[in-house]
């Protein structure tokens, strides 16, 4: 008898209520249960042409039929290795890919990626269940081997300690290499650490991963900021090869008031709550400039700190670069969204802001991102009161550990240019991550990291 | 081993290591000490005593349960071309001036506002003065071509604002979260142009500082912007 397709009984994944959710920085999407995980797994149609599909969709290229697969045979150990082949952190992508804008927007059931046309159903729940599997070996405390291949004798150094930094540490010291990285800050993670809110993704889980880098014999330094405890140049005399993934880190300002107090950049809020577990005084009434993925983490954040959250954003929802669901989330917790709002000036008194002035905007011709271009409509200037503001627009390169080397070519923006080999202009010196893509996703970090780490490898192998 | 001395009757303490666990750093260099589980950070200037590296920290409650000691951070100071150099701050600046003055081989001549007991403790040589107003007398009595300040922003807007005809160089006091350059907390305006005083400063030239601004942004309690 033919399977029968299964469009649309999507199972969804529980979260705590937003009453509940939004008095903790607990994590609020609670996972599924093992029935929930083998029901869903059973909608999947294990495509012969899945490479053409939901694996294409996946930055990573996740064995996505491969893993499913074994969750329906309740071979969870199975679909775990199944992940690691390609994608190291399952517990954390699971979490924070956009999966509707990769492997589940290519899903068959949602999208035909062959034909090129939509489709009626619901995609499979990948990232649910790429979380699933993650979070059943970690807290079931199975042991996973992972067996480097001999020691080779060489020495990688890698700055930063984000997805990008790890997944080229994770492989260079798989093949047998000695790696040491050279992390600015206390603990491994980047921005998983510092900036995604443990509401979205628990710290415990990143601590986890640590544990199996240490495992490996990766050698971590923290609180060496490379450029200033110790030069670049001094690294790469001491060191076979060199990667740097120290991100596109830095926050950014811009907007006349600026430099008034109770200006804030996300990167800072996000900073002071999560990793160093400040309350940050953001007064009874905050307005969050942006619209992307670190929008929602300040207004995430602020919600959680008590704060009357708005977010102004110049564009609509739908050419946001933030998950969809995410808006619904914050707004169900109690966020205002302007949308088409341009701020145009910070309002101060006594040095402090008292409020924000903003223009509507509407959509006009398409930009060079193929975006509906916003215009601002006449005389639609209002202001919204306020005691704090939070610039969450995107962020600068943070040049510091490469500043002082200028054989290692920037591009116009500060980050660094590579090859398709990810070889910097300087020999034997890498880069991968934000840092040279200006800012992307997590998966796609993990994933030129360890891509580098394929060629690094033939590097320090003399198999180029 | 990091040993730490307390002083409590003071209010401060003295964190003591072996020079060996420390990343050797340059004259002006700070590093962050961070605290318990939460990392919380004060940055402080290292100098060296009896072959240990010592950190001086203000009334900190969690002092046993340091987790990490970070750095060094920030630029290191250049001092070539000034051959008379008059280093001028109150109690807390200290440290700072230890680090300078170990820092290279120059003699550098203290004035401390107001009375130190950490100068008497650590048997530093030193000239109290009760007004800043001194600093204008004694750059004229002495042609110095260069006052450092340190220990209060206050301080150094106060030394500004006499017009003296020595280069003055400011160690800026603001928060500091990461010391690498990502949070913007720390931010500094200087010739118009936002600089960062984790990984620019902390040193800059005072005359190119928009004191205004750096007030403004005092967002701290006050204790996090005296070390
Ligand atoms: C607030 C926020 C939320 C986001 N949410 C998502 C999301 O939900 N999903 C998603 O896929 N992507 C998200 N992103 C994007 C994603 O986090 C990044 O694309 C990804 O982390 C980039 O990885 P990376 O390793 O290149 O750099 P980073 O994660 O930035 O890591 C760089 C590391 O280098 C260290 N470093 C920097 N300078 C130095 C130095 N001089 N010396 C030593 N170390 C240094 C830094 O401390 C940091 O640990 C978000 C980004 C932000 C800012
Ligand atoms: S890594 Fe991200 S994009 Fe790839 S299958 Fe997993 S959730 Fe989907």
């Amino acid at each position: 008898m033919p399977k029968k397709i299964r469009y649309f009984d999507r199972n969804k994944e529980p979260f705590l209520s937003p009453e509940e959710r939004v008095k903790t920085f607990k994590e609020y999407a609670l996972g599924f249960s093992v029935n929930m995980a083998v029901d869903e797994a059973k909608r999947c149609l294990f495509c012969k042409d899945a490479e053409k599909r939901c694996i294409k969709g996946c930055p990573i290229h996740v064995d996505i039929p491969g893993f499913i697969k074994k969750i329906t045979e309740g071979d969870l150990v199975g679909a775990y290795k199944k992940i690691i082949e390609t994608d190291i952190f399952p517990s954390i992508c699971g979490r924070v890919c956009p999966q509707e804008r990769q492997c589940e927007g290519s899903c068959i059931l949602y999208y035909d990626t062959v034909r090129n046309r939509k489709n009626k159903g619901l995609p499979v729940s990948i990232g649910a269940l790429e979380k699933f599997v993650g979070d059943f070996i970690r807290i079931s405390g199975i042991e996973i081997e992972e067996i480097p291949d001999p020691p080779t004798g060489k020495r990688v150094a890698i700055i930063g300690a984000g997805p990008a930094g790890l997944g080229c540490a994770y492989d260079l010291a798989m093949k047998g290499h000695k790696v040491y990285v050279y992390e600015a800050l206390p603990k491994i993670g980047g921005v998983m650490t510092y900036g995604i809110p443990s509401a979205r993704l628990s710290k415990e889980i990143i601590d986890y991963e640590y544990e199996r880098f240490k495992k490996l014999g990766v050698e971590f330094i923290f609180g060496c900021v490379v450029g200033r405890s110790k030069s670049l140049r001094e690294i790469i005399n001491e060191y076979d090869a060199v990667f740097i993934a120290s991100g596109y880190g830095r926050g950014r300002l811009g907007l006349k008031g600026d430099d008034l107090e109770n200006v804030y950049s996300a990167i800072e809020v996000l900073m002071r709550v999560n990793l160093f577990g400040e309350r940050v005084d953001l007064g009874k009434k905050t307005v969050i400039i942006g619209g992307g993925f670190t929008a929602i983490d300040a207004a995430i954040t602020a919600l959680r700190l008590g704060v009357e959250t708005h977010v102004v954003y110049r564009r609509t929802r739908e050419t946001s670069s933030a998950r969809q669901e995410e808006w619904d989330h914050i707004k169900e917790e109690g966020a205002f969204i302007h949308w088409l709002t341009q701020p145009v000036e910070i309002l101060g008194e006594e040095g402090k802001v008292r409020g924000i002035k903003c223009i509507k905007m509407t959509l006009g011709e398409k930009d060079e991102s193929g975006r509906p271009r916003p215009v601002p409509v006449p005389n639609s200037e209002h202001i919204i009161d306020c005691d704090s503001v939070i610039f969450a627009i995107g962020q600068d390169p943070n040049p510091v550990s490469y500043e002082d080397v200028p054989e290692i070519k920037r591009d116009k923006w500060g980050g660094i240019m590579v090859n398709e080999r990810y070889e910097t202009t300087l020999e034997g010196v890498f880069a991968g991550g934000d840092v040279i893509s200006g800012g992307d996703t997590v998966v796609k970090a993990l994933a030129q990291g360890r891509e580098a780490a394929k060629f690094i490898h033939e590097y320090l192998m003399g198999t180029k | 081993m990091v040993r730490i001395e307390r002083q409590e009757k003071k209010g401060y303490f003295f964190i003591k290591t072996d020079k060996g666990n420390i990343t050797p750093w340059k004259r002006g260099q700070y590093f962050i000490i961070r605290f318990g589980n939460n990392y919380k950070g004060i940055p402080s200037f290292p100098f060296e005593m009896g072959g240990e590296t010592v950190f001086i920290i203000y009334g900190e409650k969690d002092i046993e349960n340091i987790s990490n000691i970070e750095g060094p951070c920030g630029k290191p100071l250049n001092l070539s071309g000034y051959s008379r150099i008059l280093f001028v701050c109150n109690d807390k600046g200290i440290p700072a001036f230890m680090n300078v003055k170990q820092g290279g081989k120059e003699h550098i001549d203290l004035l401390i506002l107001g009375s130190s007991e950490l100068a008497e403790e650590l048997g530093v040589n030193y000239k109290r003065i009760n007004y800043l107003e001194e600093v204008r007398e004694e750059v004229n009595r002495n042609n110095y071509d260069l006052v450092i300040s340190a220990g209060d922003n206050e301080i150094s807007k106060g030394i500004e604002d006499l017009n003296i005809s020595a280069e003055h160089i400011a160690c800026v006091y603001t928060p500091i979260r990461d010391g690498t350059g990502l949070c913007l907390i720390c931010r500094v305006y200087v010739k118009g142009e936002m600089r960062l005083n984790c990984v620019d400063g902390r040193w800059f030239i005072a005359r190119d500082i928009d004191w205004d601004k750096l007030k403004a942004s005092k967002k701290e309690k006050a204790e996090c912007l005296r070390r």
